[in-house]
Formats: structure tokens, sequence, C-alpha cells
């Protein structure tokens, strides 16, 4: 191989790998907007300890769900909860979601299964429900069951303190106002509901490194198995 | 007994015959380079695409208040797996195009496109762009924020076209005024159906005009096939399927531990046709035309410039026309190939960037940049057919 | 030995693309299988408050179609009876109970069978509440055992046990385990 080869070959890895780790790892040339969380709520946060998240659940259930709802988890809000169609609505046609083991036990009822409502069958039982809360906030409050990914934590824990902070004018009222800690248990139960199990992130911990593993084994093998062959026939 | 069956096949088939005259038989040159496995890659990517997506279309459901539950809570969470295949099949995606691309770029560098493989080219310009829109119908079927708004700017897209036509066509591809339940229907059966059926179709007719064609010489010189070539099996079957494996490990690197790229955090918010989400711009594949048409500051200009680019990609065995092959050889069309990937992963780059005036112009820039290259290939033409001419006509 | 060892990586290629066949195949076969929510369907709980003697309701337990039974108190069956190993085979696992849970799937093809309360005239049978499948005529007694007809066993008898109004199907009770007659 000669210098002009070698600096050509080096030349379009760097540029192909650089590319992809640009746009798909990281993009030094777009400013991520950054929000503060404090080591100690961080570590709160992914601690997985189920005091913290039932405490978060308490506060969810007691004060988010005023108006917001969280079908993953079995959570709606406080007046559609005391529709007295209810009961029977949950019981005909709630399904069940296989609930990780830190949220189990708020599910002993159901034997550890959140019941969920499909989204169809909640928006028009409830409809009149939904549209008070609509009229009182210009739109309905969003579900929560998915927050905790699409947002992530630290911009959530900003949020339920300060609102305001992040979206001026916006409906939410600033619940958690000077209560962080409070906040980052709000924050570690959305994550409980979106996060596997720590045993089931463990599990796919493994499953990802054998099956890397084994597929450069195989390659490798494949690979010299080749040269022996090609030995044989000359080819080399 | 397994010996007596295949036997049994053998008389039948003569498969293993087949097998010695297309695969052993077939001499390809030795010195085919790391790049022309891409090929082979694009095909195994395919694959997986079409198996992770068999598994997930048992338990989509292609309805506007449903579509968004099946894909984040049940075959996310309920289904066993059913994580992994969905994050195969998010994951598989974005490398299929990686993969393409870079099989396209490889096939420009050593100038693969020119006879006889002209119609190779335009058989493998109508993958790439069947693939563009196979990805795009299948971006909004999760029925996220991103999927919904990305798709809704799409559509908006041949809107640029004055008069009634490209009120039209948006209006056929949404099928109404608002993107719903029609629009989900008709890209769903797009995105599993009819356009991968027409992919396995035209991939085997690229495929069998390769074999028909020959396969492209690295250094542009005709080869003797019978002194320099090496038998298809094992020479090159062997190495590719090596190679094959290290891809698989470097896919399921990003699908076991980096989904956050291919799975973006905008897309699990339910799709709102009433609140934009605070950034939206089309997926990395797509953001090179993307940043053309947005720097250009008259929308049917930009939409005419970046179809332009799709048309003179097309029609490159014809612009350039010079008999000399391999930019190996060829030190003037090196230094315009460097300039056009510049351009090209330049404007993918700004097209990740917000919209502000200053990204306008350098992406004006790039964008002539790009054009810089298609200009410059019948320039280079020329010279070389006058430098071949002056050489008494040897290559 | 050259040849040798080349055989011996041909079988070391063969066995590690056997192990990428089976490692594929076992997450695809896995993703078919019955979901971990499927295990609440195990349990259905019944309230029979609301049943009236000679009343049948329907509910399904584990994909079964199950019948809830109030029989009267007290109940005399005087209908035929057929002289097998399986003769009051369901009457004995059920005792005495008057309220209990049969599956209302024919063993003969899988119909689900019809009360008669007051018998059916047109079998022969009038005044003899019975079940009487309507695909090939296949007769139950209340409880479940076949008398007559190509039915060769007796209705399944899901695990049941009775508390307070609440009939538990799935939990053992009274009925300990699941008499299957349809593997």
């Amino acid at each position: 191989m000669s210098v002009g080869n070698i600096i050509k070959t080096v030349f379009f890895t760097v540029f192909v790998v650089g590319f992809f780790f640009i746009i798909w790892v990281k993009n030094p040339f777009v400013q991520e907007q950054e929000y503060p969380l404090p080591a100690k709520y961080r570590a709160m946060i992914y601690s997985d300890n189920p005091q913290i998240i039932a405490a978060g659940r308490q506060i969810v259930t007691q004060q988010c769900a005023a108006c917001h709802s969280l079908r993953y988890d079995g959570v709606y809000p406080l007046s559609v909860k005391s529709d007295p169609n209810f009961p029977r609505i949950i019981k005909e046609f709630a399904k069940p979601i296989p609930s990780d083991s830190l949220l189990a036990p708020f599910h002993q009822k159901t034997k550890g299964f959140a019941m969920y409502l499909p989204q169809d069958v909640y928006a028009a039982a409830f409809s009149s429900e939904l549209h008070t809360l609509k009229s009182q906030f210009g739109k309905v409050p969003p579900d929560l069951s998915t927050m905790y990914l699409a947002r992530g934590p630290e911009y959530l824990f900003n949020w339920v303190q300060e609102p305001g902070k992040i979206i001026p004018g916006t409906a939410m009222p600033p619940i958690l106002q000077g209560q962080p800690k409070e906040a980052a248990e709000v924050v570690a139960y959305l994550r409980a509901v979106d996060t596997p199990t720590p045993a089931e992130q463990t599990r796919r911990f493994e499953m990802g490194v054998v099956t890397i593993a084994f597929l450069i084994f195989f390659g490798i093998v494949i690979y010299i198995y080749r040269g022996r062959l090609l030995d044989k026939m000359g080819l080399h | 007994m397994l010996g007596k069956l295949a036997n049994y096949i053998e008389e039948r088939t003569h498969i293993s015959q087949i097998f010695q005259e297309q695969m052993v038989d077939y001499k390809v040159p030795k010195n085919l380079t790391f790049p022309y496995a891409f090929g082979v890659l694009a095909i195994i990517a395919f694959t997986v695409q079409i198996i992770s997506g068999m598994i997930l279309l048992m338990y989509y459901k292609p309805y506007d208040t449903l579509a968004f539950d099946s894909a984040a809570l049940f075959i996310w969470r309920v289904i066993p797996y059913g994580w992994l295949f969905r994050s195969i099949h998010a994951a598989g995606a974005n490398f299929f195009l990686a993969v393409v691309y870079l099989h396209m770029f490889t096939g420009i560098y050593y100038n693969a496109y020119k006879k006889p493989r002209e119609l190779v080219w335009v058989m493998g310009f109508i993958i790439y762009f069947l693939l563009l829109l196979t990805a795009l119908t299948g971006y909004v079927l999760p029925w996220g924020q991103l999927s919904y708004w990305a798709t809704e700017v799409t559509v908006e897209i041949p809107g640029a076209i004055p008069g009634v036509i490209g009120e039209t066509i948006s209006l056929l591809m949404r099928g109404g005024y608002t993107l719903g339940n029609l629009a989900l229907g008709r890209f769903f059966a797009l995105h599993v159906l009819i356009l991968p059926l027409i992919l396995l179709g035209v991939v085997s007719i690229h495929l069998f005009l390769v074999r028909a064609a020959g396969i492209s010489n690295p250094d542009g010189k005709p080869y003797d096939k019978k002194k320099e070539g090496v038998p298809f099996h094992p020479y090159v079957t062997l190495k590719e399927g090596a190679i094959a494996m290290f891809y698989l490990a470097l896919f399921f690197f990003f699908v076991f531990f980096y989904m956050k790229e291919f799975l973006p955090a905008t897309n699990w918010e339910p799709a709102n046709p009433l609140q934009t989400p605070a950034e939206i711009a089309p997926e990395w594949y797509l953001k090179g035309y993307y940043a053309i048409f947005r720097s250009i500051p008259n929308k049917f200009i930009g939409f005419v410039t970046f179809n332009l680019v799709l048309a003179l990609i097309l029609l490159l065995p014809w612009l350039d026309f010079s008999p000399i092959r391999s930019a190996r050889r060829r030190p003037l069309f090196f230094i315009m190939y460097i300039v056009f990937i510049f351009a090209g992963a330049g404007l993918t780059i700004i097209g990740t960037l917000p919209a502000t005036p200053q990204v306008a112009k350098v992406g004006l820039f790039f964008t002539a940049l790009l054009f810089s290259f298609f200009i410059a290939l019948p320039i280079i033409s020329f010279i070389e057919l006058g430098y071949v001419k002056a050489k008494g006509g040897e290559q | 030995m050259e040849a040798s060892r080349r055989d011996f990586m041909q079988y070391v290629v063969g066995a590690f693309g056997a192990v990428a066949a089976v490692g594929a195949a076992y997450p695809i076969l896995k993703s078919l299988g019955p979901s971990a929510a499927a295990a609440l369907q195990s349990k259905v709980d019944y309230d029979v408050s609301q049943l009236k003697p000679m009343d049948v309701r329907v509910t399904s337990w584990k994909g079964f179609p199950v019948f809830v039974m109030m029989l009267p108190t007290p109940f005399n069956w005087n209908g035929p009876e057929r002289n097998n190993k399986y003769k009051n085979h369901n009457r004995d696992i059920l005792g005495n109970h008057n309220v209990y849970a049969i599956i209302g799937k024919c063993t003969h093809l899988g119909c689900i069978p019809l009360w008669k309360p007051d018998g059916d005239p047109g079998v022969h049978l009038p005044n003899t509440p019975i079940f009487h499948c309507p695909c090939h005529g296949s007769l139950y007694t209340p409880w479940g055992d076949n008398i007559s007809g190509p039915a060769p066993l007796p209705l399944g008898v899901p695990p049941q046990a009775l508390n307070g109004n609440t009939l538990e199907i799935g939990t053992p009770g009274f009925v300990k385990k699941f008499w299957n007659p349809y593997v």
C-alpha cells in the first residue's frame, strides 16, 4: 500500500465516522438548552428507591392528578375519578399493563397490573370532564405517561417547580415552587413509569454484550476460515 | 437421510451446478476494496427491516387514537421483546439509509455508473428514491409529535409549486385538509406492503443488472477475467460475510445502548394537531435537501433546486462522459469529488441548525459548492476526452 | 493434518451459524407467546347475588366460555345416565354445591351447548333440565356429565371457590384442580 493510498483511506474513514458521529451522537454545532439539576436530586431521581417513588406517586395522584392523567399507571384526573360511571368503565374496558416491580405495590387489587383505558374509550367516556378541563386551561392537560422519555429529568425537575420560567404564560401552575425534594420525587416516579426495572435493565445490558461479542467472534471465525480456504486454493 | 434429501433436490434442481456457475465460476477483480461491501450490507439491512417489520406489523394499529398506544405501550412494554424489535426497526432504517448513501458515494468514486452500467445506476437511484419514500411513510406511523409534524411539513413542501398543482399534490398526499386517519391508513399501506413489494422487485433487477454488466474495477482498467479474476465464492462471499458480522455488531451496539437518536425524545409525546413542538426538522437522510430548500429565500426556486439535485444524481452517467474511469486515475475528478462530499455532509449538518439568516447564507454557499461538482463534470470530461485523444485513444 | 484442520474450521463456522439462527429465533418466538399481562385473565370473579335458581350466566375464563349456574335446593335430577367410566364425574367433583361454574364447550368438537331448563321434547327428554349441544346433539346433565350423543367426556370444570356472593373462578376452593377434557 502506497503512502497516498494510506492517506486516502484514513481521510475517508475519518470523514465518514466523523460525519455519523456528528449527526448521530454529538453535534457540536447545536447548542442544547440546559436545565440545572443538582447532583443530590439527580441521585434521588436515579435511585430506584421504592420510598421515593411512593412519595412521588402520592404527590402526582394528589396534586398533578387534579388535571393530568397518567394512563400507563392507571392514574386519572380527580374529576374523571369521581364520575359515577368510572368504576364500571374501568372494569369493562381497562386492559392490564405489566407494571415494573417498583410500581406493582400500587396495584395490589389487580395483582400488580396497572389498568389503562384505551385512548378512544377514555376520550369518549369522560368527554364532559375532559371538556371542562379544556375550557379551564385552553387545552386538555397532557397525559404524563411518557413525559419522562419526552422531556428528560432536567427539564421536568425545573418544570414542576417553575413552569413559567421555561414557557412564559403557560397554563400550568407552579405547584411545587421552592420544593426541590418533592419535585425530585415526582420525577423519580415518572422515571419509574417509563423505565424497565433494574433487573430488566441488567438483563438487556447482558443481552446486548453477549450479542455483540458473539457477532464479533463469528466475524473473526469466518475470516480465519476464509484464510485457510484461500491458502488451500492458492489464491492469496 | 439428509444426504438422500440433498440428492433428491439436486436431481430435480441442479442447484449445485447453478451455484458453481453463478458463485464459483463467476470471477471478480482481486483488488475489490472495502467499500464494495456496502452493497451486501444494504441487502442485509433490508432483510433486518423486513423481519423486524413483520413482527411490528402484528401489533401496530393504524388508527389515530390507537396508533400511539400500540407503539409506545403495547409494542414497547406489553409484548415480550417488543422493545427489541421496535429498536431494531428504528435503528435499522437509519443504518439502511446510511449504508445506501455510502454505497452510492462508492459508486460515484469508482465511476461505477459508466457504460455499460448506466442502467445499474438508474435502478439504484430508483431504489434510493423508493427507500426515502418508505422511510418517510414509516416515520409517521408511531404517531408522536415529531412523526406528525415532520410529515405535515413534508406534505406541505409540494405546495411550493405555484397554482393549483402544488395544493392538489398536498391534498392527495394528505387525503384532506388535515393529516388524520386517512393519511395514516394510506401511509401505513404504502410503508408495509406497496413500497416494500416494489423495492423487492427493483432490488432484484438491480442485482441482475450488476451480474449482466459485470462488477466495476477500482482501477478503472479493463482486466482479464481468466487471469486476474478470483472466484466470487469463497474469495468475496466469506470476506463480506465477515464484514457483515462486524457491521451487525456495530448495529446492535446502537440497538442496545444508544437509541436516543433513533427514537427521538419529542416522538414520545402523542401527536397533537393543535400544537407544534419547538424544533421540527426532517430525519438526517433528508436534511441535505431540507437545507437547500430552506436556504433559498424563494420557496418555489428552493423546491426546484433540491429536485434538480436529485435529477442530476440520476443523470450522472450522462454528465460524466469521460472515457477514463475511477477517481484513482482522475485527479481533477478526485478534487471535485472531495468538494462534493464536503458539500453534501456540510448541507446535512446545516440542516440540523436552527434556521437563521446567517445559517441560510452558509447553506447557499454549500449549495453552490454542490452544484459546482455537477457543473465541473462535463468540463472535466471534455478535458480528459482531449487528453485521451492526444495520447492516441489509449486510456 | 491440513485437511482435518480446515474441516474443523468449517464445523466452527457452521456451529456459529446455528447459534445465530437460534439466537434470532428465540426473541421472535418469545414475542409471539403470551405476555405477562395474560396471567391476569387466569382469575375471574363473578358476582352471584343476582342469580335465581335454574339461571345460567356466561362469562369467560382463560378464553373458555364458562357457565355460572345456580340450581334450586333441593334439586332432583331424574334424567338418564350413561354407564361408563365417567358416570357422575362432574357431579362428584362439584359435590352438593348449588352455585358453581362449568366450562361451556362441548367435548366433541367445541360448540357451546344450549341450556334447556325445561328439557327438550325433540330429544325425548321433556321436563328434564339439560345442556343440549346444537352441533351434533350431545346431551349433558346440569353438572356437565355427558349422557347422550357423540361427546366423549364430561364438560370441563375450572378450579373455583365460593366467597360470600362471589364465585372466584380460577382460585382453588371447593374445586381444587382444573378438570380439563380439552387437551
